[in-house]
């Protein structure tokens, strides 16, 4: 059943492995690796300047996130800065950076941990890198509705009536979407997953 | 914005601590100024016996601390389960079962498990590391607000497991004392502490109709992001002044109207200075008073706004700001905001902030119920 949500997609980007392509400009970026990945980003025409100096410091799912933000951005023709809200969105949570932490932990005697590692155990931390590398004020934080995407499209319009913008995105196993939203109307089955979302044209979701 | 006319109304919580069970051990030991903290030795780790913790005796020898704090406050939540919607609090989830392959120790796990112990239908995790609690009661009291639930229950929970303790001392975020002693000029980092809290949250309109007695109320709420650095806040406090500014204006409330603030005050340099640059820019030159229960009960992370919802709805309900646990030297730029004796809530609305790493803030603005 189609329902009316109060957003719109002004613009998305979606990464998977070495593949990072935008929805409304149609733009695909591809490279060997995440870094290279940057590269290819920064140097696209008419890019807005972002904070990209601590690309190196978070773990890949950091990187992916940062990638996905910029481009995504950059897709809508919105600026950074402001009070932009950012939303996770994922039922992964961080299990591979709390076994990363704590193996290395162990690895080491017990004594130290290391404290990029730790950082990265918090679901939170890689919209808040996104929130950094485009200087976005809004509300910020994580969520798991446990596959209820629904809930998850709904938090968005609530987060519209307080921000300008969202900032949201989902990972799914080794994709990772990111759709920046503005208020508007989108008429769309309840449950629209977020690969139909991003793969449907402008108007006809 | 344009405050609610039924805000959300408080019909149950509760609160276990290292204190012990229920809000009001807790309670008692804020106005004694009392603190809970004793060395580390639950890890069996050289390297963290000489760091102090707020450790509930009870949980020493559980292998699983998360399960039993869910069954511990799941009678606040019982009562409900046919019509909450369940709001976790959550920071990295079930760290304890980090050595067992068969489960995924993660935000969703716990989330589950939740669901399973309260049993209620629906829920979500939220997480927004050490602004967690405040962040899940903000996102409940948003649903309500907009007619999409009618009753949300909030629970949030952490324990000072090897994992966290090692990772804050990684950091150089732990104090090296046996006092955590927040908003001091002397203060030296947070000590961390075991807690669980819950909060059921309902329209007002519907409390009254169910009959049912009505601790406080959400009033407003607001959430911002310092989009800064990954570990330390903004120094100048802007992005916690401007979620303070969305919580006033909400509750259609002005500086002017505000009795006491719960600050997240975990003795560490960089967020309490934060804080308090924050409070001087919505109330200027007028001394707020100014509280953290992390002297007292620890830094309890994902539960912390939990906490310190609970000592609103005591200090809401008795008049009575507690005093400042372990202050000696109140920071200078705090001017008259703290102090070391009890002192009368003189207006009863109260707002009670949560930051955390990546510079995220959660603020409440809580409001006696008549």
């Amino acid at each position: 059943m189609k329902i009316t949500y109060g957003w719109q997609v002004a613009g998305a980007a979606k990464i998977c492995g070495p593949l990072l392509v935008s929805r409304r400009k149609k733009l695909v970026l591809q490279s060997g690796d995440l870094p290279g990945l940057l590269s290819a980003l920064l140097a696209l025409p008419g890019l807005p300047r972002v904070a990209t100096e601590d690309f190196r410091r978070g773990d890949s799912v950091v990187r992916q996130h940062l990638l996905a933000a910029i481009l995504a951005v950059f897709d809508a023709d919105a600026a950074p800065g402001g009070s932009t809200a950012l939303i996770g969105h994922s039922r992964s949570g961080c299990l591979q950076q709390n076994r990363a932490y704590f193996t290395d932990y162990f690895q080491y005697g017990r004594q130290y941990g290391k404290g990029h590692l730790f950082v990265g155990t918090l679901p939170s931390t890689p919209v808040c890198e996104a929130s950094i590398a485009l200087g976005f004020h809004g509300a910020a934080y994580y969520l798991d509705t446990l596959d209820r995407i629904g809930d998850f499209w709904r938090e968005i319009e609530l987060l519209l009536a307080d921000h300008p913008s969202v900032l949201a995105f989902h990972r799914e196993k080794e994709t990772l979407f990111a759709f920046f939203l503005t208020p508007g109307q989108t008429a769309a089955p309840e449950d629209i997953s977020p690969a139909s979302l991003f793969d449907a044209q402008e108007g006809l979701v | 914005m344009t405050p609610s006319r039924d805000p959300a109304a408080i019909v149950a919580h509760d609160l276990y601590t290292a204190f012990g069970a229920g809000p009001d051990p807790a309670w008692q030991a804020l106005l004694e100024g009392r603190t809970g903290f004793s060395p580390c030795l639950r890890f069996r780790n050289k390297n963290l016996e000489n760091l102090y913790a707020a450790l509930a005796p009870e949980l020493e020898k559980e292998t699983d601390p998360s399960v039993f704090f869910l069954h511990a406050l799941a009678p606040s939540i019982l009562p409900f389960a046919d019509r909450a919607e369940l709001f976790l609090a959550a920071t990295v989830g079930e760290i304890e079962r980090l050595d067992d392959p068969r489960d995924q120790c993660t935000v969703d796990a716990l989330l589950e498990r939740a669901l399973r112990v309260f049993r209620v239908e629906r829920g979500m995790a939220v997480s927004a590391a050490c602004a967690s609690g405040n962040a899940a009661v903000c996102r409940a009291c948003a649903l309500l607000a907009a007619g999409r639930i009618g009753c949300a229950a909030v629970f949030g929970s952490d324990y000072v497991s090897e994992f966290i303790l090692s990772g804050f001392a990684t950091l150089k975020a732990v104090s090296p004392a046996p006092l955590c002693r927040p908003y001091d000029r002397t203060r030296d980092g947070l000590l961390l502490g075991d807690a669980a809290g819950t909060a059921v949250l309902m329209p007002r309109s519907r409390a009254e109709a169910e009959g049912l007695t009505v601790s406080g109320l959400v009033t407003g709420w607001g959430m911002s992001c310092d989009a800064a650095h990954i570990t330390a806040p903004l120094p100048d406090g802007k992005a916690l002044a401007c979620a303070i500014r969305q919580a006033l204006d909400r509750a259609g409330r002005t500086p002017d109207d505000v009795g006491a603030v719960i600050g997240h005050g975990t003795g560490t340099a960089y967020n309490d200075i934060m804080e308090i640059r924050a409070l001087k820019q919505v109330f200027g030159d007028s001394p707020v008073p100014l509280l953290s229960v992390k002297g007292s009960s620890g830094h309890t992370l994902a539960c912390a706004g939990l906490v310190q919802l609970s000592a609103a709805l005591a200090m809401l309900r008795t008049g009575r700001i507690p005093p400042q646990t372990s202050l000696r030297e109140p920071e200078p730029e705090a001017g008259a905001m703290l102090s070391i004796r009890e002192r009368a809530l003189e207006k009863k609305v109260i707002l009670s902030m949560n930051s955390g790493f990546g510079g995220l803030n959660a603020v409440l603005l809580l409001e006696a119920a008549s």
